[in-house]
């Protein structure tokens, strides 16, 4: 019983200190209040505690830790109604089935490499073609007006963009 | 541009499923992340109870991880979840589980794309009770089969896979389950 | 091809792709099709719900508690001993190593990355403007 006893003052008098150990400083913005219309796993990394966070993100190779950092820092300076868009949005992007996500990520990386002034174009035919049935939608696609304006790889791009995110009909 | 993706995403749930084999979590992580949604989703619409579904879910991601260790890539994996996520469902119906809960067919978050009136929103919620009630009348079997067939956008190959039984099988519960729901949604179109 | 639609046809190869072509000169299977289509679309009204959070953590929860079960059966005769060894090892780490991660951890922060690289792109495909 004695061994127990002092086994435990041992741990204890060790672990005080990383206890008392003042928060230090994360890169990431602080804790606030309003963490509402966070997608879940955002919610987790806004939750945790700035050790927590930092041991979390030192699991990521440097390159990989700065792009997180930045993009939730970017996500978190939205204002509540466009942080609440975001989080419906991919609602709806995290209820498709896999495959068509993983088609969705592998499409837009070929987006992300294309230049500024293109994205800018797309991203503007994208929400078009959205809202049109999908009847209308592949008439438009196969008409010269859309093919005078885009190439071959954008025409692609567009085309299954448009039939992944295509809007949800109403009744 | 290249579009052999569905095959890359193929081996690639094999591939992290394997990973965890080996003693990594993290690559379950990724798989749970993938696939925690269309899982959770199935099993609300095969036992129309929110609650029971995520309790069968936790049981589907627990019990895949804890077979890890004789995990080995022969089906596709979405095959190997959607077998243990129907069978816990086929199970849960049997007991009368969804029953217990208390509230069967239960409503829930909409989240239409814009903010419709009131009107609209009852229409709505009108039709979409109809459609929840079609399909929780449908017999298991068919609902399971229009369920990835229709939501999960699975080919009749993988359905068959998942439920144990042949391709022509799957293609007859599917017609007749069809049939049931026009006959009973024809007043939406 | 004989009409699937006939008496004793075999109808679920109207799910098969050929059925088209046999539509196209069908009145019947053509009608039926063109149902097919509607119900699907009427199914399309049950949008599923945004999965609540918390899920994720109970369920690494559950594994880790799991896992610890499975440990422990074999050792239970010899815990006394254990506990008081894991103690002084346990020491030892906190006062001279980094302190063990718990395997929640490992798995969160890639499905974060995951979850802001997604946001990321649908912000950038101009998809989550509110209309
Ligand atoms: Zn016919």
């Amino acid at each position: 019983m004695r061994t127990w006893f002092s086994l435990l003052i041992l741990i204890l008098w060790l672990v005080a200190p990383l206890a008392a150990q003042p928060r230090g400083k994360g890169i990431l913005p602080p804790r606030e209040k309003n963490a509402q219309a966070l997608p879940p796993a955002l919610e987790r990394l806004y939750n945790m505690s700035p050790e927590e966070r930092k041991r979390a993100l030192d699991r990521l190779p440097p390159r990989r830790r700065r792009v997180v950092e930045r993009q939730f820092q970017e996500y978190m300076k939205l204002s509540p109604e466009e942080r609440q868009a975001v989080r419906e949005r991919y609602e709806f992007f995290q209820a498709m089935p896999p495959e068509r996500r993983e088609r969705a990520r592998e499409v837009y990386r070929h987006f992300s490499a294309l230049p500024p002034e293109r994205r800018q174009v797309i991203r503007e035919e994208l929400a078009t073609l959205r809202h049109l049935r999908p009847v209308e939608r592949r008439e438009y696609l196969r008409s010269e007006s859309f093919a005078g304006k885009f190439d071959e790889q954008e025409r692609r791009m567009l085309f299954e963009l448009a039939e992944i995110f295509a809007r949800p009909r109403r009744p | 541009m290249d579009m052999g993706v569905a095959s890359y995403a193929i081996e690639y749930d094999a591939e992290l499923m394997l990973r965890v084999k080996d003693g990594d979590p993290a690559s379950f992580g990724v798989l749970l992340s993938k696939y925690r949604g269309p899982v959770i989703h199935y099993l609300h619409r095969m036992v129309q109870n929110r609650d029971v579904a995520e309790e069968l879910a936790q049981e589907v991601f627990l019990r895949v991880y804890k077979a890890r260790a004789t995990y080995e890539p022969a089906a596709k994996f979405t095959t190997w979840l959607f077998r243990i996520a129907t069978h816990l469902a086929l199970n849960a119906l049997r007991d009368g589980k969804p029953e217990r809960g208390g509230q069967s067919l239960d409503g829930g978050v909409e989240h239409a794309d814009g903010r419709p009136s009131a009107e609209q929103q009852l229409i709505r919620e009108s039709r979409l009770d109809m459609v929840r009630r079609a399909v929780a009348a449908l017999p298991e079997k068919q609902r399971a089969a229009v369920l990835m067939h229709k939501y999960q956008e699975m080919e009749y190959s993988q359905i068959a896979k998942v439920l144990g039984c042949s391709e022509s099988a799957v293609k007859s519960l599917l017609f007749r389950a069809y049939e049931t729901l026009r006959a009973r949604l024809a007043h939406l179109a | 091809m004989e009409c699937p639609l006939e008496m004793g046809g075999r109808p679920e190869i109207l799910l098969e792709p050929g059925a088209e072509r046999h539509a196209a000169e069908c009145a019947r299977c053509r009608d039926w099709l063109r149902n097919l289509e509607t119900t699907r679309q009427a199914l399309d009204l049950w949008q599923p719900e945004p999965v609540r959070p918390g899920f994720d953590r109970a369920l690494w929860q559950r594994i880790e508690a799991e896992e610890a079960r499975r440990w422990w059966r074999p050792w239970r005769p010899l815990a006394p001993a254990l506990a008081a060894a894991a103690v002084l090892v346990g020491a030892v780490i906190l006062s001279s190593g980094p302190e063990p991660r718990p395997l929640a951890e490992f798995a969160e922060i890639e499905q974060i990355e995951q979850t802001l690289s997604d946001v990321q792109m649908l912000r950038d495909l101009g998809l989550t403007q509110p209309l």
